[in-house]
């Protein structure tokens, strides 16, 4: 009797054993296997047919540079006149409803400059961003649904409100699977689990569980005489830093490579025994291949977090301190193929400016440079491209002063404010130096061109070939996406 | 388009209801009204209607002749005269590329036939029928069209027969029948019956998650009596691990989490985990193991609460389905939030119970089954009802003491703040005064450069305050102008200290007069609070979700508008009695340790410069708090249940889904399709009772739950979306054998144990994984059960399974669920479920997400599962102490076999123990020449490094001696037990008493600091790998540990 079955009914018949619910793309995710890699689909007849994206694919991969708390837009990015001439009078048309109470406006402490070809107006807290203004595609008109960190994070990590959901990241990987086989499809990095939400905002929700983040602490540890101060060229690697420790079971100190490769040996050679025995069965044919990954994976893996491999050079690009690993660390991995990579700025809601905008001051030290370092190195790796980044808060800031809750501890902070804020996005598949959508002359609310972040989701799928509403999951019932049913392209930013 | 692609399994038998048969009238023209009425709109209206009326999916509507000539966004439906023109026609005969009709299965020829006769004469749609459905735009009553009852599944279960077959030597129960039937109609022959270790293996792990045992394999194969099979099905019935098997299965639906995600929680503790959530799933394993009967078992869980007194007890922790659901606090969006718990508590009840998307009519009406968004908010209306409530299991008068004890605990707590608060607030303000005094001493050490010892000598100063006048007054600050002239005469040298001695005298009167201006704001801002609040007492906190309703419970007092200083005296005295700001840096993030102001000082610095007097009264205050605490340890548990509302109200329908944004009120009552007329309102109470009772009338929900232990045994379910019995999910493969098995459910007092064991004594059931090309060839994805399914083991078998095979199993049952780490040694089930983390071996071994009800697991094969294998400690300690079983063997040899006796439950080969032979002969003396390579001076560094490669050195001297030189034979024996390194004991066993102090709900109350989930990290596993213990876990990572044949 003939028992060994061609692969490719193998690969139907996986898909068939996930049950129904799983469009054509989910064959990606199932084998970990880039789409456009495998080469193929599976139609509705579970014939196999050539790869086929709903659009070019113009974005192979995506950093996504997170400032936890809500970066102020009108401190920022996006000057407003206005402020300066009213400050300390009340917001035309009344209180706001914001979290908290707040009064009256409160021009920004900040001085601006005009960068670039673009005349992007930028303040001093982001002169490195000011240098490559001409290779960001600004939005100035990004809102949201509520002022609250959780469900804000969530909204623009997994497109709802509640967490539960997958993110964005999951659905990417769930699309497209991952180019390296060797290292996770989608890695976040923070030195700590970052805000208060934590792991929802890169939880695979339903999505099978390989689409999940893996987290990686990108913490630098301060070392004693270290000069590793922000603003400073001096980048310092502690001794402790091991790139090995850094993910899971990816190694165990008390198991030398060549003894596991005895293993493995013995093993391959007890399976194919039996299988020759009682016929070859697919999922273990399977089994044996992801042990030849994993067994890479252990030397691999930790080579790419080893930013030590650096030149002196590309480590002070990106200067010292923790959102610099990250931002490092992030190039590093997409160069070898890791899909979508976030970069946190700390825990908590380190952005979060209630009680004194300052406080953004110190922040920016830490992520200007960095932050430029990522689009200026993206550029000298080739990778510029056909690699997207995106750049943003959960939400902006008020126009106005926070006067609310704790009283008296406040002095000069900004409450949240959903309505209107900038994001921004780099890459050779978006136009560079392009200012898009504007708030109203208080930067409180997005008036022109308003962006959802539904809408940014939309463009960045569409940006790696897909259309975000074929991009589908059937959960409870439903075909669920990561848009909801909202989202718009956003064309004029393509390039 | 996704939905078309989605649904495979066409070539199956699909059970489509159609109009009733009486209907057809026989030897009508295809162009007749008649014809039409009879043979066309009957199946349009089953068939069709659900997406391509109001729905207009695809932009197509079909229930006009108009409608079908303009078509949808493919272009017109109809092409009269034309069939295969026709795109209605080639869709229904699946000839149309992807687009595939109806969705989930194809008409039958005589149908299809009929459609096809109809188009060619001209698709005449008569005149005098007008369109079936009209389009609701007026927002008039939604009308269930009688047609849309007719959907398979939400018929009253029929009588059926067990249909006659061939082979009848092959069939053992009616099961078999219905089998058999199906596959003779294909022509497939079924594969020849599992070995009899296949089939006791495979019975054992299904029925309790567990591996059996070599001798239970042997005593099996030596059993030739008839009924030796049932007799093991009995046993393993009988076992109090089928409860934990099972119940896991069921938690998986209930959508089980040990904590929730609470957006903002009022603790401050970032998630809130339930300590005694384990009381429901312990009720869930007990329900199964005592064979509770399905109604009881689904009663309890919507409305334990609410059941006859008699046995609320035993019912209670089953409220917990609903209390452990997620309640979410989040400020600034409450109506959302609510509607979201409730959203929950529809989804998981809907499909759980009745395979019904309810869940989907919260925006709109449901595009698919025929279920009004008033149904939802009828549904929801009844969770609005439904409040949080934690039931102690202690007597009142246990309670009580509790509750005074907090009470005084929280009164002391606060006393020992206030004390605190006025000593620092006291010594502050007191040095305010000595402001001057410190400045000219901070003068002669900046400008006279004098000793800093001395000047505090001198002046009778205190080192540290100085230090901290030296440190303010140098650092230049922009926020308030009052340190200028200081600083301006500290730049310029030769100052005198008479300048010196004046200006420190202004700033002193700065200090005190700006200090006396905070106190009197202070003394306005404290009216301001109490008039604002409702008594004169601070509102507490909320605490559980049902407290949680406004912004102020949130906060109480946050929303006030409180008075304040000038911007630069503020600074200023914030800089000077809280906290520094840090020139133009101020680092205020929560969690983050600014520097004290100047004059602030707290904890140890406070206490030694208050006095011992002072000193001595907080030490009491704090010693009293600490035994307070103490007699609170250990908490009483209770139960995260739920109850009714005191108000009882009906929700009004949120249009849109939008709650802000409200239309009629609808009142609490059952689904309209699966009542008979108008759905009675609910009355007593929130309905849930009435709610469970309504459920347990339903057919579907017998059809639900005997598909769903089905899918348990096979894999697949006969349904195999199991949580889903509507238009959108699958039809039946077997539908006589699914109406065959509810029916006997329900005739067997709806016993699960009983239906197990009539599933498990089929022939169907005892098939081989066997494979058979031709079999194949039809039907690949073996829907039609010609042989078993090979699974691979879930997270929990694989983990419980290496645990029973090394022997360190701790097999008791229930109690608190701790953290998964490498020497946890119970079973899977108890290890903490959070829906905020998830494990991460249960994350990497496809266990679901534990925010939403899960009807079905997947498989994943993925590299990072190879990784746990070969790199967890877990693993490792399990083969080690396998290696430890079978070292009394006394060759290697023997040991081999035995360990294959062990893992395998089967002898090994000859070659296979030729293998493993050389695999032990050389790994001992390359791992310990590997060792001594990596090692460059042996002995030099000592404990160095990991430490583990000097310990794994002296092992691997132990055991193959490879330094005397000679051959490190393979008959060397085995490092007895006491050598092998002995993994942590911490079987925290039987306790019932909960650990919840540190993290309950209620955790905050206790003290400050009370993070819930931080706790420290498991200590590392002490072990270290051998030869052998690297061999046995090569045995276990192998697919056939790992897999279920």
């Amino acid at each position: 009797m003939r028992h060994r079955s061609p692969n490719p009914v193998t690969r139907r018949e996986a898909l068939r054993r996930i049950g129904n619910g799983f469009g054509m793309l989910a064959f990606a995710g199932m084998l970990n296997e880039s789409l456009a890699r495998a080469g193929a689909v599976i139609a509705s007849d579970g014939s196999i047919g050539a790869a086929k994206l709903d659009y070019p694919q113009r974005v192979k991969r995506v950093i996504f540079l997170f400032m936890n708390g809500g970066l102020s837009q009108v401190d920022s990015f996006d000057p407003k006149p206005m402020l300066d001439k009213y400050d300390g009078q009340p917001l035309p048309g009344g209180e706001i409803k914001t979290e908290r109470k707040t009064g009256a406006l409160m021009k920004s402490p900040f001085k601006f400059k005009k960068y670039g070809q673009c005349g992007m107006d930028i303040s001093e807290l982001w002169p490195h961003l000011g240098e490559v203004a001409d290779d960001i595609c600004w939005i100035r008109s990004v809102y949201t649904d509520i002022p609250n960190h959780e469900p804000a994070c969530l909204m623009l990590n997994t497109g709802a409100n509640q967490a539960g959901r997958p993110s964005m990241g999951a659905w990417i990987t769930y699309g497209l699977g991952t180019e390296n086989q060797n290292l996770p499809g989608y890695v976040v990095l923070c030195p700590d689990v970052p805000t208060t939400v934590g792991p929802p905002l890169w939880s695979n929700g339903f999505l099978p569980a390989i689409n999940q983040g893996t987290y990686i602490s990108d913490k630098v540890e301060e070392e004693p005489g270290s000069s590793g101060k922000p603003g400073s060229d001096k980048v310092t690697i502690e001794k402790s830093f091991d790139p090995k420790k850094l993910i899971s079971f990816v190694n165990n100190p008390k198991f030398s490579l060549s003894e596991q490769r005895r293993e493995l040996d013995l093993l391959q050679k007890l399976e194919k025994m039996r299988s020759e025995a009682n016929g070859a069965d697919p999922q273990v044919e399977a089994v044996i291949k992801s042990m030849e990954v994993a067994y890479r994976m252990q030397t691999e893996a930790p080579e790419v977090f080893d930013i030590r491999k650096e030149s002196e050079a590309t480590q002070k690009l990106y200067g010292p301190g923790s959102t610099a690993r990250g931002c490092l660390m992030a190039v590093r991995l997409v160069e070898k193929g890791v899909r979508m990579v976030q970069v946190y700025y700390a825990k908590g809601d380190p952005w979060d400016a209630h009680a004194d905008i300052m406080a953004h001051r110190r922040n920016a030290l830490d992520s200007d440079r960095p932050f430029a370092a990522v689009i200026k190195d993206l550029k000298s790796r080739g990778l510029w491209k056909d690699t997207l980044v995106l750049c943003g808060s959960e939400f902006g800031r008020t126009p106005v002063r926070e006067i609310g809750g704790s009283g008296e501890r406040l002095r000069n902070g900004r409450d949240h404010n959903p309505f209107g804020f900038t994001m921004w996005m780099a890459g050779g598949a978006v136009k560079g130096g392009t200012i898009y959508g504007a708030t109203d002359d208080f930067g409180f609310k997005a008036v022109e061109k308003p962006v959802h972040v539904h809408d940014i989701h939309a463009t960045i799928l569409y940006l790696m070939g897909i259309d975000h509403t074929k991009l589908t999951y059937r959960y409870s019932g439903r075909d669920f996406r990561l848009t909801d049913v909202e989202g718009n392209i956003l064309h004029d930013i393509v390039a | 388009m996704c939905f078309y692609k989605a649904l495979p399994l066409t070539s199956f038998a699909i059970l489509l209801t159609t109009a009733a048969p009486a209907l057809r009238a026989a030897g009508h023209p295809a162009n007749t009204a008649e014809f039409f009425e009879t043979k066309v709109r009957p199946v349009l209206a089953t068939a069709c209607y659900a997406c391509h009326t109001d729905s207009a999916l695809g932009g197509l509507r079909l229930d006009s002749a108009e409608a079908m000539l303009k078509g949808g966004k493919r272009g017109p439906a109809v092409v009269p005269g034309d069939p295969d023109k026709s795109l209605l026609i080639q869709s229904i005969r699946h000839t149309a590329g992807d687009l595939k009709m109806p969705m989930g299965g194809k008409l039958k020829p005589a149908e299809i036939e009929d459609l096809v006769a109809w188009v060619k004469a001209g698709a005449v749609w008569p005149k005098t029928a007008a369109a079936v459905v009209e389009a609701d735009k007026t927002g008039k009553k939604y009308t269930i069209p009688p047609e849309r009852r007719q959907f398979w599944s939400f018929q009253p279960l029929q009588k059926v027969q067990p249909p006659k077959v061939k082979d009848t030597q092959w069939v053992k129960t009616d099961i078999d029948r219905f089998i058999l039937a199906k596959l003779e109609e294909e022509g497939i022959k079924p594969v020849r019956p599992a070995s009899k270790r296949d089939l006791l293996r495979r019975a054992t792990l299904d029925l309790t998650g567990l591996p059996p045992t070599f001798e239970e394999i042997q005593a099996f194969e030596k059993d030739t009596s008839p009924d030796a099979f049932a007799k093991v099905v009995d046993r393993l019935l009988a076992s109090p691990h089928y409860g934990e098997r099972w119940g896991r299965i069921w938690l998986d639906v209930a959508r089980y989490g040990e904590d929730d995600y609470r957006s903002l929680d009022p603790m401050r503790r970032g998630y809130n985990p339930y300590p005694n959530a384990h009381l429901y799933r312990d009720w869930v394993v007990q329900a199964f193991n005592d064979d509770m009967p399905y109604d009881q078992f689904v009663k309890a869980q919507i409305a334990g609460d609410l059941l006859d007194e008699k046995i609320r007890h035993k019912t209670l922790p089953a409220t917990g389905f609903l209390g452990l659901g997620p309640w979410y606090y989040d400020n600034g969006a409450v109506e959302v939030t609510r509607a979201d718990e409730r959203h929950d508590r529809v989804d998981v009840i809907t499909r759980g119970f009745l395979g019904l998307t309810v869940a989907c009519a919260r925006c709109h009406d449901h595009k698919y089954d025929p279920i009004p968004t008033t149904d939802y908010y009828a549904l929801a209306g009844v969770f609005a009802n439904t409040v949080y409530h934690e039931y102690p299991q202690v007597p009142k008068s246990v309670l009580n003491r509790f509750k005074a004890l907090e009470e005084e605990l929280e009164r002391k707590q606060k006393l020992l703040r206030e004390v605190q608060n006025n000593l620092s607030l006291q010594l502050s303000q007191s040095l305010a005064f000595e402001t001057a005094k410190y400045l000219e001493g901070v003068w002669e050490v900046v400008a006279q450069k004098k000793d800093m010892a001395a000047v505090v000598e001198d002046k009778r100063l205190d080192y540290e305050l100085l230090d901290r006048w030296i440190k303010y007054m140098e650092r230049p600050t922009t926020l308030y102008p009052y340190k200028k002239a200081w600083q301006e005469m500290m730049a310029k040298p030769g100052s005198t200290a008479q300048q010196a001695k004046k200006l420190a005298q202004q700033f002193q009167e700065k200090v005190v007069e700006v200090m006396l201006a905070k106190n009197e704001l202070s003394e306005e801002n404290e009216i301001i609070t109490a008039k604002s609040l409702p008594g004169t007492k601070k509102k507490k906190r909320a605490n559980k979700p049902n407290e949680f309703i406004t912004n102020d419970d949130f906060c109480p007092g946050c929303g006030l508008q409180l008075k304040n200083l000038p911007e630069e005296e503020m600074s200023f005295y914030t800089e000077i009695f809280q906290r520094e700001l840090n020139g133009e840096d101020p680092i205020v993030q929560p969690g983050v340790r600014t520097k004290p102001g100047v004059l602030l000082f707290r904890g140890w610095g406070l206490e030694k410069r208050v006095g011992a007097e002072a000193q001595a009264q907080m030490a009491a205050i704090r010693n009293d708090i600490t035994a307070t605490q103490k007699k609170l340890q250990p908490y009483y548990p209770y139960i995260h249940g739920v109850k009714d509302a005191d108000q009882i109200i009906n929700l009004p329908v949120s249009l849109r889904g939008d709650p802000y944004n409200l239309g009629e009120e609808v009142p609490r009552h059952f689904l309209s399709v699966l009542c008979k007329g108008e759905p009675q309102p609910f009355s007593k109470g929130s309905g849930r009772l009435e709610l469970a009772e309504a459920i347990l009338q339903q057919p579907l929900a017998m059809r639900v739950i005997v598909n769903r232990i089905w899918k348990g045994h096979f894999g697949t379910g006969i349904v195999d979306s199991p949580s889903n019995f509507g238009m959108t999910g699958e039809r039946p493969t077997h539908p006589e054998l699914l109406e065959y098995l509810a029916n006997f459910f329900v005739n067997n007092g709806m016993s699960i144990k009983k239906l197990h064991r009539e599933i498990m004594l089929s022939s169907v059931y005892q098939l081989s994984t066997e494979n058979n090309p031709q079999a194949f060839e039809k039907d690949s994805g073996n829907r039609l059960y010609w042989r078993a399914n090979s699974k691979r083991m879930d997270a929990e078998q694989i983990r419980d399974s290496m645990l029973a095979v090394s022997g360190r199993l701790d097999r008791a049952l229930g109690g608190p669920s701790e953290p998964l780490t490498p020497t946890y040694r119970r079973r899977t089930i108890y290890g903490k479920v959070s829906r905020y983390k998830l494990d991460e071996y249960l994350q990497l071994f496809d266990f679901p997400s534990p925010n939403i009800s899960a009807e079905k697991r997947f498989t994943t094969t993925v590299p990072l599962q190879r990784l746990f294998l070969m790199n967890s400690d877990f693993v490792q300690l399990q083969a080690e102490e396998l290696a430890k079983r079978v070292a009394t063997e006394p060759t290697a040899e023997a040991r081999i076999r035995k360990m294959y006796q062990i893992v395998y439950g089967r002898n090994a080969t000859e070659n296979e123990v030729k293998l493993g032979l050389e695999y032990l002969r050389t790994e001992p003396m390359l791992a310990y020449e590997e060792r001594k390579k990596k090692q460059p001076e042996p002995g030099g560094k000592g404990r160095a490094g990991s430490g583990s490669e000097a310990q794994g050195e002296k092992m691997a001297a132990a055991g193959a001696k490879p330094a005397e030189g000679a051959k490190p034979a393979a008959d060397m024996p085995m490092p007895m037990p006491e050598e092998m390194p002995m993994p942590d004991k911490t079987g925290s066993l039987n306790n019932p008493a909960p650990e919840m102090a540190a993290d309950g709900m209620m955790a905050g109350v206790f003290g400050p600091g009370g993070r819930g989930g931080n706790r420290q990290g498991p200590a590392p596993a002490k072990y270290d790998p051998t030869p052998w213990g690297r061999y046995a876990k090569i045995l276990l990572s192998s697919s056939e540990f790992l897999f279920i044949n």
